[in-house]
């Protein structure tokens, strides 16, 4: 896959080949920027890098390999948006109501003596989850899908 | 009779002899061999002599080919390891926790707030608090725009840590935005001091350390 930056004209799409950190760095990079090109404001463009570089070590730490993809969304009710999606070829969830919560990783609680530690804090999807408006894993036959979306402006409880 | 016939199987025997060398050469050429090449006579302008230099010329590209694919994969290898390197700088530098005086440490953060790096950070400075004894530690966060709560938490949490290893604990540069975050989730900060900037946090710490010593 090769990867495509939006940089002049409208929004288009940010696709990365995830194999490494550098592979990281320069999607989270992308993606805030077409985050401000679809009309996010900075700060909430940082947030969507945020959630990249969650995604995106995630895949590194547990998914192998993998891609992060972004591209503009326009739903009825909803309104214009962005979504990401962090593809890996790795293993499905064991837990995932546990994954999700902070402190905890896939396996358990982290070891508090751990936080202090280079695992990281066990708040990488917790995070994502307070960033976004609407999270999803979509399990596949040789890995998984997380889709994740964020709209202009938060939509209305149901 | 008999010499046209000696002639004809004389020139079959040629092109065959010549055929084969032909096949030789390029058997070589295949197994990676650019430098061999077909022989030719000086003046020699037969059809087979012209195919010959057409096969010389052919190999000859081709190892100008293959000279110019091993000078990129040498190429793309060494900027390869520039990459790596500079990635491990950039990890290296983006935790920099400078002694700006005795004993007083300064950590200012730049970039991207994740979970991975905040983690990282803790785990650097905490490090660094107890190597070099520090008495202050004075965390720069006014390149930080914005953090996700439970990374808000873990930040508290840490200047906590630095409290209990004995040291001073500053937080500067705090942002309207990160501090309504702070209030929201009724973090505590009674023991963690905080100034808008690093030159008022070092100008207090200064001033208290001389009114102490005189």
């Amino acid at each position: 896959m090769k990867p495509v930056v939006p940089q002049f004209g409208p929004p288009s799409m940010v696709n990365y080949e995830i194999r490494g950190w550098v592979d990281v760095l320069a999607a989270r990079r992308a993606i805030r920027i077409l985050a401000g090109e679809i009309g996010f404001l900075p700060r909430e463009a940082t947030e969507l890098s945020i959630v990249a570089s969650e995604l995106g070590s995630n895949i590194l730490k547990y998914g192998r390999y993998g891609s992060l993809a972004s591209q503009p969304v326009d739903r009825a009710g909803e309104g214009k948006g962005m979504t990401l999606s962090a593809r890996d070829f790795g293993p499905q969830f064991h837990d995932l109501a546990m994954a999700l919560q902070d402190g905890y990783d896939d396996r358990g609680p982290l070891d508090p003596m751990q936080l202090f530690g280079r695992k990281g804090i066990g708040g990488g999807l917790g995070a994502v989850l307070r960033l976004t408006h609407s999270f999803a894993v979509h399990p596949l036959a040789d890995g998984k899908e997380i889709v994740v979306v964020r709209y202009l402006k938060r939509p209305k409880p149901v | 009779m008999n010499t046209n016939e000696n002639f004809e199987s004389e020139s079959e025997q040629r092109i065959l002899e010549s055929v084969a060398d032909a096949l030789l050469v390029l058997s070589n050429v295949g197994y990676g061999d650019y430098s061999t090449r077909l022989e030719l006579k000086e003046g020699d302008n037969s059809p087979l002599a012209s195919l010959y230099a057409g096969i010389n010329d052919m190999i000859a590209a081709l190892g100008t080919e293959q000279e110019k694919a091993q000078q990129y994969q040498q190429e793309l290898e060494g900027k390869l390891a520039t990459i790596e390197r500079q990635r491990i700088a950039i990890q290296e530098l983006s935790t920099p926790i400078m002694e700006v005086w005795d004993g007083v440490l300064c950590v200012p953060v730049v970039g991207l707030m994740d979970t991975a790096r905040s983690s990282e950070m803790t785990s650097a400075l905490l490090r660094a608090v107890v190597e070099k004894g520090a008495k202050c530690a004075i965390i720069d966060i006014t390149g930080i725009d914005v953090m996700d709560t439970r990374t808000v938490d873990h930040f508290v949490r840490m200047a906590k840590a630095v409290r209990l290893l004995g040291s001073e604990c500053v937080l500067t540069g705090m942002n309207p935005h990160i501090a309504q975050t702070v209030v929201h989730m009724g973090l505590d900060l009674s023991n963690v001091i905080t100034h808008r900037n690093l030159r008022d946090a070092l100008q207090q710490y200064v001033d208290m350390l001389l009114q102490s010593s005189s």
